[in-house]
């Protein structure tokens, strides 16, 4: 595992890494962590076929798995939610993509701990909150959003 | 890190926002006015049934 200092942002190796193969030493992924106040700590892995998001939120305890809608959407755990999406051609529609089903992930791990939404004003903060660690964790990763 | 008490409020949103203004810049303000289109792109899926709620 190499460790980068990403140009003007001047990343930490806690921000930003590459991961390459210990045999051939070529790149496998790159990944960013995002960890500030106010802000879920978003780890984002970006490798050459996908985006995986985790977004950490102390106190979530989900009591169910993922159903056959949230993994046909990319979301592989609730506990911690996580999504992943493949890359497209289109860049910005595979992020649109990864930052809806981190939300959805969110919402869905966070209804299933404490069995309320939080109403509509919950419900427009959770979606705030989650896409700004999402966002700023791509931006660590250099992607242009 | 964000515990779940504050996943649904907005206690602690301004203090972050003037944090990441003076540490990353104005960037920090466009990711906010993102993340509130991001926010009526939620809305509008939802109303259109796009994209439920999921319980």
């Amino acid at each position: 595992m190499d460790d980068l200092s990403l140009g003007p942002l001047n990343l930490t190796p806690e921000q930003f890494f590459i991961t390459t193969d210990p045999k051939t030493g070529v790149e496998v992924s790159r990944t960013a962590v995002f960890d500030c106040d106010g802000t879920p700590r978003t780890t984002i892995t970006k490798t050459a076929t996908a985006y995986t998001a985790i977004v950490e939120v102390t106190g979530l305890a989900p009591t169910r798995g993922t159903n056959a809608d949230e993994r046909a959407v990319g979301i592989t755990s609730l506990d911690p939610p996580t999504v992943t999406v493949r890359r497209q051609r289109d860049a910005s529609k595979s992020l649109r993509a990864l930052i809806d089903g981190a939300v959805r992930a969110v919402m869905a791990s966070a209804t299933s701990t404490t069995g309320e939404t939080g109403g509509p004003g919950g419900l427009i903060l959770t979606v705030c909150h989650v896409t700004r660690g999402v966002r700023n964790a791509l931006r660590y990763l250099g992607e242009e959003i | 890190m964000m515990s779940i008490d504050q996943l649904h409020t907005a206690r602690g949103l301004p203090k972050a926002i003037v944090a990441g203004v003076r540490k990353h810049g104005f960037r920090t303000l466009i990711d906010v006015a993102a993340s509130a289109f991001d926010v009526l792109r939620a809305v509008v899926a939802t109303a259109r049934g796009v994209r439920p709620w999921t319980t």
